[in-house]
């Protein structure tokens, strides 16, 4: 938490979230490599941005993917679902870093299948937890189904990320730490993490995951959380149903992420 | 150039519009979600994108509405298949809302979202960055933010500039990136990727040291260059604003935006 706060004290830092919001927004407008819906969304090499700046930046590129991609909405129309991007954003570089460092760190530049898959799977987390939030927050406000945004959001991150960042890094890690200019050498060193870094991450991955699965089941009626059942309120949107039911899953992910 | 263009929405102009406070500018903004939010009949919802259309003519941004039109075609269109499909997706028969109920919910949704992006389009075409941020601020967010989503906005059309010449140069190399599979169009997008971040990082440690400079890290008031003043135009277009939400909200209160089944 502190050092979300404290970024903001810092000119690099402050210029490093800038520069974060930036590349994301530039890369975000003209490259778009295959359409998923069309006029809604496609499959964006953008969205490996936030992962990269993650392990490099920190916590600067948590604050930068989340302004950049409120950049990239202000040119495809704001709304109040924006807030949920902004969350949404925060968390997708937010969590990369974090997951990392609680599972065991170092270089994130793959040379085993050891590496891939700790690599991945940091992936699959940010992505499902973006998804999982923004997801959520359009649906709650009866914008979107969960269905057709939360799974098209984890896929689209999924797979932009999955294939680049890791290849990416590969090229640009050693000359970014060569310059100096990787979060842990700017503030001196990596910050001592709290215990129980690991039980956190799980959280974090039950749900994420445990809430992307909740969301299409209770979308599809197929299941119907107990504290939502109690209020006897059916809605045609399911404004109502994903909103109340997915409201525990954003509130622990955000606690375990938050204290990771 | 090209790349200032795509992302630089700004009409310079001296309309009545681009003369109001900033704050009045993101009020519009504000105004267009807090009517039509709750509201699902699409009669009473198209008179805001009908409006806000206007508006934008009247504003001289008719070309900005030329750029975006295929977004402004696939946004309702895209918008309302979805919702006639999937508004009571899940319910059991007997609780299943009628079609014509879902239709009308999906014609709702599509204006809103259409009226969205189109006061979207209308605030960037008549808000210069430096209105923003100033708009920001008088909102209470603090300096450093602010200056932050600033230099963020900035930077964009630079960042995009470089982006799109090292695709000019890769494409000159031979790197074809509209052929082969989802994944090999990815892949071909690194040797992209890497130039401009690296150039975007030789560009960091100068910006701050420039803002260092210039006392940005200091703790004391800030001044600007910009500074709005609230004329009488300003409370009048507020009031306006207030009372169309006020109009709204009584609607909804009173029954008239409602669908049988609820949101």
């Amino acid at each position: 938490m502190r050092e979300l706060r404290e970024l903001w004290r810092d000119t690099r830092l402050v210029v490093f979230t800038a520069i974060s919001a930036a590349l994301y927004a530039a890369i975000l407008v003209p490259f778009k490599v295959m359409p998923i819906i069309p006029g809604v969304t496609e499959l964006r090499p953008a969205n490996a941005v936030p992962v990269i700046c993650s392990f490099l930046f920190g916590p600067a590129a948590a604050w930068g993917s989340a302004i950049g991609n409120l950049i990239g909405d202000l040119f495809g129309g704001i709304g109040p679902g924006d807030a949920f991007g902004f969350a949404g954003n925060f968390l997708y570089g937010l969590v990369p870093y974090r997951a990392w460092e609680a599972m065991g760190g170092g270089d994130p530049v793959p040379r085993s299948l050891g590496d891939w898959l700790r690599l991945l799977f940091v992936v699959l987390l940010a992505a499902a937890a973006c998804a999982l939030v923004v997801g959520w927050g359009l649906n709650l406000l009866g914008f979107v189904p969960f269905p057709v945004l939360g799974n098209v959001v984890l896929w689209n991150n999924l797979i932009a990320a999955g294939v680049l960042a890791p290849l990416t890094l590969r090229v640009l890690y050693p000359r970014v730490r060569s310059g100096g200019f990787l979060y842990f050498e700017m503030v001196s060193g990596r910050p001592r993490r709290a215990r129980g870094q690991r039980l956190w991450l799980a959280g974090a991955a039950l749900f994420a995951l445990g809430g992307h699965l909740a969301g299409n089941l209770i979308y599809a009626g197929r299941w119907l959380p107990p504290w939502v059942a109690v209020f006897d309120v059916a809605t045609p949107s399911r404004a109502f149903e994903v909103g109340v039911g997915l409201a525990p899953f954003i509130v622990g992910l955000f606690a375990c992420v938050l204290l990771l | 150039m090209r790349a200032e263009m795509r992302v630089n929405l700004y009409i310079d102009r001296d309309t009545f519009l681009h003369r109001l406070h900033p704050q009045v500018k993101l009020g519009i903004l504000a105004a267009t979600f807090a009517s039509i939010y709750a509201i699902d009949r699409p009669l009473l919802v198209a008179p805001a994108p009908v409006a806000l259309g206007l508006l934008l003519f009247a504003a001289g941004a008719a070309g900005n509405a030329r750029r975006f039109a295929p977004m402004l075609l696939a946004v309702p269109v895209a918008t309302f298949t979805m919702w006639s499909l999937f508004y009571g997706y899940g319910a059991n028969a007997a609780a299943a809302p009628p079609r014509s109920e879902a239709m009308e919910f999906a014609a709702a949704m599509a204006l809103k979202l259409e009226s969205f992006v189109l006061s979207s389009l209308l605030c960037l075409s008549i808000t210069r960055v430096e209105e923003f941020t100033e708009a920001l601020r008088g909102l209470g967010v603090p300096y450093r933010v602010s200056f932050t989503v600033a230099m963020a906005f900035r930077l964009v059309p630079l960042f995009l500039g470089s982006a799109l010449s090292v695709v000019t140069a890769q494409r000159a190399r031979g790197l074809d990136f509209s052929r082969g599979s989802v994944l090999a169009r990815l892949r071909r997008y690194v040797p992209v990727i890497v130039p401009v971040f690296m150039g975007a990082l030789r560009r960091a440690d100068a910006m701050a040291m420039a803002l260092e400079a210039r006392g940005f890290g200091r703790r004391t008031r800030r001044a600007s260059f910009v500074r709005s003043r609230l004329a009488p135009r300003d409370l009048v277009v507020g009031a306006a604003l207030a009372a169309v939400v006020l109009a709204y909200l009584s609607a909804w209160a009173l029954g008239y935006g409602r669908l049988g089944g609820g949101r």
